[in-house]
């Protein structure tokens, strides 16, 4: 086992640890910015229960900013303003506004999609009873659509662990980072696939938890 | 309508849609009027305005001119918690049904009444409950909509519209996907509540059977305005407008003299209409007895609109008193009219 001899596995811990960590945080504040942000581009939106134009292309035009700029790019650009937001632009902590900035536009337009496909003769339905928008979208619409938010949670959390890898830019650490640092810095090979395996178990576990939500929200 | 109290109306209501820059006007000038307890058919080629016509009834779509009533408040001078008010007092039903997929049937029931501000869960049990076992649906509470035939998923559908005790039930082509059987143990049910509830129905459909099995009193919608209003029975056999017609004549079999089909038989060829008892009275063989006048069946039928038995038949007739056969039928009460 020659070949396994040269990987430094505590920071092969560390990095795993430092992945998870920024993953966990970002998705969780993806998910507290994304979702609300999906439910108001898909209410303004055309025909739908608030339609309002003019915010839905102002904040449609945000979104795309966000999501056109690479991420690599706006981990760089936003230096100034992580600082100020997580007080420092370096390691983790600063890595975290980035991750969510660029995750969340993403997020919220697959909440969007995810929202337009619900049977518009539902929401009508609903609407026949009574209700508000708000109980609308809170106990129909969000509960109709849960298999496509639960979908377009695990998409985006795997772009999450794919962004994250660009993260040690800014000395954020991770597995990403590991590999570039020992398998193309170094030419360590063995620390790449090590990686890279560590890389593919964890998309591959988001993926099949993923899918179990989504079976588990669908009734149809 | 029987001096029944008025609980719907609508006072010179119109509506247009906007299309690219063009107005197209949908419902023009519609007068209508329905009594408590009725069930009040609205019919209609798709196309015809129906399904905006009846989303006025609950605010789903709002006119642009014109005045509507329900229960004696004024649809379009409600602002947004009134108008949440008025639809938790009118339950609709929809063609494709619109279940709520995440929700069981039995929580689908239970969904207008939280709506509602009910939150005695176990007030709600019981509701849902007598409800379930009023629609039939006995045994399928815990299922999903998937899990559900077409039947039972609008039987679903008509306990939720009734969960909250509404005083009047919408129905958007409530049986317009379903196969014949189903749509008539849909209407069967829709008829049991209008008589236990006293409840008034509104629906439209394309069909005009679907009027004439269930319906006391119709309206012809053609190109956005009502062409003709009345008893069914009345719309049904002596239609006044084309529009009427066309739909009668699409639930029908063909009865009339046409391309020559019937040139073989002698006579004189009369099409009559009985109703009612006069379907099951012999006074008509009577006549034809004692004015000794044969007669041979060329066409017809023998069915029921709504309670009412009727029969419309084409009889070839031959004799020499056959004039003064036919006077005393009318005399008697069936309609005659002259085929040929």
């Amino acid at each position: 086992m020659d070949f396994m001899s040269n990987i430094p596995w505590a920071d092969v811990g560390e990095a795993t640890f430092d992945t998870l960590l920024m993953l966990g945080i970002s998705m969780f504040f993806t998910l507290v910015f994304g979702l609300p942000l999906g439910i108001l581009l898909f209410l303004t939106g055309k025909r739908q229960l608030l339609e309002q134009m003019a915010f839905y292309n102002a904040l449609s035009f945000a979104v795309n900013i966000l999501r056109s700029v690479p991420f690599i790019i706006l981990l760089i650009v936003m230096m100034p303003l992580t600082e100020v937001i997580a007080g420092t632009s370096l390691g983790v902590a600063g890595s975290i506004p980035p991750l969510v900035a660029g995750a969340a536009p993403f997020f919220a337009r697959l909440v969007e999609t995810a929202l337009r496909e619900v049977d518009r003769g539902i929401i009508e339905a609903v609407q026949a009873m009574g209700a508000s928008t708000r109980r609308i979208v809170l106990e129909a619409l969000i509960p109709e659509a849960l298999p496509g938010i639960a979908a377009a949670m695990t998409v985006t959390a795997i772009a999450l662990v794919s962004y994250t890898a660009m993260s040690g830019i800014v000395g954020g650490g991770g597995l990403g980072d590991l590999a570039i640092r020992y398998g193309y810095h170094r030419y360590q090979n063995d620390v790449l696939t090590v990686t890279v395996i560590f890389l593919l178990l964890l998309v591959q576990a988001l993926q099949m938890f993923g899918d179990k939500l989504v079976l588990r929200f669908t009734h149809r | 309508m029987n001096a029944r109290p008025l609980i719907l109306e609508l006072q010179d209501v119109s509506k247009h849609y906007r299309v690219g820059r063009q107005d197209m006007p949908v419902l023009r000038n519609i007068n209508l009027k329905v009594g408590a307890g009725e069930i009040f058919g609205i019919i209609g080629h798709s196309g015809a305005g129906k399904s905006t016509l009846i989303r006025l009834i609950n605010a789903l779509e709002r006119p642009d001119a014109g005045r509507i009533w329900v229960d004696g408040a004024e649809v379009t001078a409600m602002d947004a918690t009134a108008l949440r008010a008025l639809r938790q007092k009118a339950g609709m039903i929809f063609q494709h049904f619109n279940l709520l997929s995440s929700k069981t049937a039995a929580q689908n029931i239970a969904f207008p009444l939280r709506i509602a501000g009910q939150a005695d869960e176990a007030e709600i049990r019981h509701r849902v409950a007598a409800l379930i076992e009023r629609v039939g649906l006995d045994g399928h509470a815990d299922k999903y909509p998937a899990q559900l035939s077409g039947g039972q998923k609008q039987r679903v559908g008509i306990a939720r519209a009734l969960a909250t005790g509404p005083r009047i039930l919408l129905c958007d082509e409530a049986t317009s996907a379903l196969d014949p059987q189903t749509t008539q143990s849909v209407l069967r049910l829709l008829d049991e509540i209008n008589r236990e509830l006293n409840l008034t129905i509104v629906l439209i459909a394309h069909e005009m059977k679907v009027v004439r099995n269930l319906c006391d009193r119709v309206a012809v919608l053609d190109e956005g305005r009502i062409v003709e209003t009345g008893e069914v029975a009345e719309v049904f056999l002596r239609p006044g407008h084309p529009a009427s017609r066309r739909f009668v004549s699409e639930s029908e079999e063909g009865d009339g003299d046409s391309g020559g089909a019937f040139d073989h038989i002698e006579g004189r060829l009369v099409r009559l209409t009985f109703r009612g008892g006069k379907l099951h009275d012999t006074v008509f063989g009577e006549i034809m007895r004692e004015c000794g006048v044969d007669f041979c069946f060329v066409s017809g039928h023998i069915d029921r609109i709504r309670h009412m038995p009727y029969g419309r038949l084409v009889l070839g007739l031959s004799g020499v008193r056959t004039a003064e056969a036919l006077s005393r039928i009318r005399d008697a009460g069936i309609v005659v009219e002259d085929v040929r």
